[in-house]
């Protein structure tokens, strides 16, 4: 069970970053909870790894911040999704279906 | 883009530090906030979630260190950490910081000298258009086994350029024929001329300052000349006007139509104008017996040897049924290497040798500045072991001690290219050899980039040991121990050594080199010439040949010339030879021998060389008559026709018999001005250059005819006096002016420049520079020996005082210390001798007088090294010797 990102495929921490991000604008903690919920708990990511995650997406252009107020009335930077992210997105997730398809197939076939 | 945006944002995160960081620190107290507020909902106590959410997400210093270190910037400011604490630490240490820059400097710089010489003669390329197609086309002789070149007939280049498919463009040139007279401009002067084909300035490609050059139009005209740019500027006064006017050479007008650019050279280098070789020209009156050069571009994806193979069919059918056909064959170079090898022929292997030594001299002071880094680092042992003991990992170490050693290169780097830059000054000043005239010497940005990326080499070279060792701690031994004695150093003391042996061995293939280079230089230069050259002044005088045409006039306006030389004060002795001094005899005549089987051009050897002489040729000389007697006033045009042969003729002529008495001629000459010669006289093989190989005589079968019966129209007049040259030279123009004004008198030297200029100007520069790095190597070693010997003294002087507490004497410490450094130093003269016997058989080119294995040569360096090491060694063995026992021991 992969409970450290570093355990996680190389890169599929950023895959699932742009895929939470897909959905709406989110903060930093947000993305950290949708992460941990939707995966069951499988994924529980620490502040590090996420923050180095965001600074890299940042830095490729896949991802842009806003502070904005959150719900608690709370100042918070927002992720946002570029429309090059969202390309990179769709891109990388068929790829991961590709792989995923074939590494299954393999793994049948022994 | 995303390379663009990561380098904005990792400047703003260096530049604007604190609003990036206090970003930083917001969101990431915000995100930790949020998770504790979550645990506070699910009943913890504030302090309670706070500790669980540190836990569980990390705390915030060490993800903000996290998140910082991640980018690239962090990598710059890490840098920036390290340059400030290495410049810190450097300026601790002025002495060895000032000896480790020195020496790398001195390495650097000499290397960055080098390597600029080397880049502009062998790498940077021509400057004509597409110039790494430019070929030359010349001739060889089919039977020659070594290099032979020969200029293309007229003929031949017709073929070519009308045939052959291999080129785009094609041209010819001879600086053979002229040397014609300029008049109108001060006193009649004799014009550096070359003669060349219409294509010969849009093979080049470069355009001219002014006007414009050869066009198809001017083949109809009388004389179409377009003028060198210094020539334009200094003799004809530099004005534009000139364009669309005429000049006169030999009494003829000649057009100007352009100015070459002043930066615009080609071979020879002093050529002052080129004309048009028109219809009317004497190459295309006689194209079976004139000879010029041939440039051409080589078509894309045409290869030499494929240009080569198709040349000799065009070769062999346009001289079917010739015996040139059958003689000589075409032979085709790139024009980058011909152009290097007119400059010298041993240019390329040179400039080879001296990177080789340059390169040995920069390794030697990498192990000398390696060797104070070992040192170095012994004492910051304790520095080292405390950083790592607060988290420095060994990686961190290492790179922060390979950016003291990076900085210490970067200073070398700069001085050493700020020395370079003052001795290509020199260089191009002095101008100590020839190089090919397109071969601008300067630093560049190329050789720049050749300097920095040798500071960055060195750094790896001295510093990636010592520092691989320093950051390799045992930190609790290291905490433990004192600060003496340990056995970290061990490791360090064989590096140290093994680091003394190989500079021992590098600077001993040095000396052998540069013994090696000297003895030859010296040799070539003490061969006996007979003469003194430095007193013999060479001028050149040329009768203008309209009014000379007859060999009457010649004969008596030379008699009058000469009758008035002898008669100025300081003169002792006049001579005169159509050939100056040193010069190589082309062997270009057959000669045949009366009563023996008449040559025919099958038989034919073209091995002789024909030249006319005064009487007083050989004695003011001082070259011996061996034979019979030399020439006299009263040998005259209407009396018998008279000649004097060289050994090497009579050697090849009349092996068996006496050539006294026997009649020669030149074969195929017209009759009327080639009768049968009686030989009165044989003379020893002057010393006269070998165009194909420096550093050698060649003795070519000459014959001396005198200048009364076979006068030429220019000819080198040789003045011994003990007055100035330049002066006396300007006595002779007037004298000659006086007699006949349109006579120049030009090429004013001593024999001694020829000598040096062409003789011994590279193999002296070659002696000086390897010698110098030779020095450099063995100055560096010696200290670098002195160094650790020392090192050793005060690491053992606890020891040392022991042993002498135990009863022993001076002597065997004295021995103990010595034996270390002799062992060091014989063990590096070993392995360098061995080195030095397998590398010196590439310098075999360059030598003359001794062979590349001389073990005088090798014997007397290593007894130099020898020497030198055992003072360095004294002078530690010796401080050894005198340690008190009581105070050693109470040294620790």
């Amino acid at each position: 069970m992969a409970d450290k990102p570093s355990d996680l495929v190389q890169g599929t921490l950023d895959m699932l970053i742009l895929k939470t991000l897909a959905l709406e604008p989110m903060h930093g903690y947000g993305i950290a909870v949708r992460l941990e919920q939707t995966s069951k708990g499988v994924f529980h990511l620490n502040a590090g790894s996420l923050f180095v995650a965001f600074q890299r997406l940042q830095r490729a252009g896949l991802i842009r911040s806003e502070w904005k107020a959150t719900q608690n009335s709370r100042r918070a930077k927002y992720y946002v999704l570029t429309e090059q992210g969202r390309k990179r997105l769709n891109s990388e997730t068929r790829e991961w279906g590709r792989q995923v398809a074939a590494i299954a197939r393999i793994l049948e076939a022994s | 883009m995303p390379l663009l945006r990561s380098l904005s944002d990792g400047l703003r995160s260096l530049f604007r530090k604190g609003r990036v960081e206090g970003e930083l620190e917001e969101e990431l107290n915000g995100f930790l906030e949020m998770a504790a507020e979550e645990k506070i909902k699910e009943g913890m106590s504030r302090s309670e979630a706070l500790r669980a959410v540190r836990l569980e997400r990390g705390s915030l210093e060490v993800t903000k260190e996290v998140v910082r270190s991640a980018g690239w910037e962090s990598f710059m400011e890490t840098l920036w950490q390290d340059l400030r604490f290495a410049t810190r630490m450097l300026r601790k240490s002025p002495g060895f910081t000032a000896v480790a820059v020195l020496t790398l400097a001195l390495g650097i710089g000499a290397s960055t000298i080098i390597f600029s010489i080397f880049h502009a003669v062998l790498l940077t390329p021509l400057p004509y258009r597409d110039s790494s197609r430019m070929v030359v086309i010349y001739d060889r002789e089919a039977r020659a086994t070594g290099l032979s070149k020969l200029m293309d007939l007229y003929q031949d280049f017709e073929a070519y350029r009308d045939e052959s498919r291999s080129f785009d463009r094609l041209a010819g040139m001879t600086w053979i024929a002229g040397n014609p007279t300029l008049t109108g401009f001060g006193t009649s002067k004799e014009i550096h001329e070359v003669q060349a084909t219409l294509g010969f300035f849009s093979l080049l490609g470069v355009p001219p300052a002014l006007g414009r050059t050869f066009a198809a139009e001017d083949l109809s005209r009388g004389c179409t000349v377009v003028l060198a740019y210094p020539f334009w500027k200094n003799i004809l006064g530099g004005q534009k006007r000139i364009i669309g006017n005429t000049i006169r050479l030999d009494d003829q007008a000649c057009d100007v139509i352009g100015v070459m650019p002043d930066t615009f050279t080609f071979f020879p280098e002093d050529t002052q104008i080129w004309t048009l070789i028109c219809p009317n020209n004497n190459l295309e009156r006689d194209p079976r017996h004139s000879g010029l050069a041939i440039y051409a571009h080589l078509k894309a994806g045409v290869s030499i040897s494929a240009a080569t193979s198709e040349l000799v069919l065009l070769h062999d059918r346009a001289n079917e049924h010739d015996r040139h056909a059958t003689e000589t064959r075409p032979l085709v170079l790139p024009l980058h290497e011909e152009l290097t090898w007119l400059a010298g022929p041993n240019l390329r292997l040179s400039l080879i040798v001296l990177f080789g030594a340059v390169s040995a001299l920069l390794l030697v002071g990498c192990g000398n500045v390696a060797n104070l880094l070992l040192t170095r680092s012994l004492s910051r042992h304790r520095e080292l072991a405390i950083r790592s003991a607060i988290g420095s990992g060994m990686i961190r170490l290492l790179r922060q001690l390979l950016t003291e050693g990076l900085l210490l290169s970067l200073f070398a780097a700069g001085l050493g290219a700020c020395l370079a830059a003052a001795v290509i000054h020199l260089f191009n000043i002095t101008k100590p050899v020839e190089l090919p005239s397109a071969a601008v010497v300067r630093i560049n940005a190329p050789v720049l980039l050749f300097t920095a990326s040798l500071s960055v080499l060195t750094t790896l070279f001295f510093g990636l040991v010592p520092a691989w060792k320093a950051s390799k701690i045992n930190l609790v031994e290291v905490l433990r121990a004192n600060s003496q004695g340990t056995t970290q150093g061990i490791g360090k003391r064989r590096m140290a050594r093994m680091l003394i042996v190989a500079e021992v061995m590098l600077s001993l293939v040095l000396l052998a080199g540069a013994g090696l280079l000297m003895e030859s230089a010296a040799r070539f230069a003490s061969i006996p010439f007979g003469f003194a050259p430095d007193r013999i002044a060479t001028m050149t005088i040329s009768l203008p040949p309209k009014t000379y045409s007859l060999d009457l006039d010649r004969v008596r306006i030379y008699d009058q010339i000469f009758r008035g030389l002898d008669a100025l004060p300081g003169v002792q002795t006049t001579a005169v030879s159509s050939l100056l001094p040193f010069r190589p005899i082309q062997g270009f005549d057959a000669l045949e021998v009366e009563r023996r089987q008449p040559s025919t051009p099958e038989t034919a050897h073209y091995d002789s060389g024909v030249l006319s002489i005064s009487p007083k040729y050989f004695s003011a000389l001082g070259i011996p008559l061996l034979k019979g007697r030399s020439f006299k006033a009263d040998d005259q045009l209407q009396t018998e026709p008279v000649a004097i042969v060289n050994e090497a003729l009579a050697a090849k002529y009349f092996p068996a018999d006496d050539p006294v008495g026997q009649h020669i001629r030149t074969f195929g000459a017209p009759p009327e001005r080639n009768p049968w010669r009686r030989i009165v006289g044989v003379v020893t093989n002057e010393k006269r250059g070998n165009p194909f190989q420096e550093m050698s005589w060649l003795d070519t079968p000459a014959m001396f005819l005198p200048v009364s019966q076979m006068p030429p129209s220019r000819v080198t007049l040789l003045v011994r006096s003990n007055v100035d040259p330049m002066g006396l030279a300007n006595i002779v123009q007037r004298q000659v002016s006086a007699l006949d004004p349109s006579i120049p008198v030009s090429n004013i030297q001593t024999a001694e420049h020829l000598l040096l200029k062409e003789h011994l100007a590279y193999p002296r520069f070659r002696a000086l520079v390897v010698g110098s790095f030779a020095g450099f190597a063995l100055l560096l070693a010696v200290i670098g020996l002195y160094g650790v010997l020392s090192q050793l003294v005060t690491q053992r002087t606890n020891e040392i005082g022991l042993r002498m507490a135990l009863g022993a004497d001076a002597g065997s410490i004295l021995t103990m210390i010595a034996g270390e450094g002799i062992l060091l130093v014989s063990l590096g003269i070993g392995l360098g001798a061995t080195l030095a016997l397998f590398l010196s058989r590439f310098l075999a080119g360059l030598l003359y007088g001794v062979k590349p294995n001389d073990p005088m040569t090798l014997a007397g360096v290593s007894l130099l090294l020898l020497v030198a090491a055992l003072v360095a060694t004294l002078i530690p063995a010796r401080r050894a010797m005198r340690v008190d026992p009581m105070v050693a021991l109470r040294f620790e």
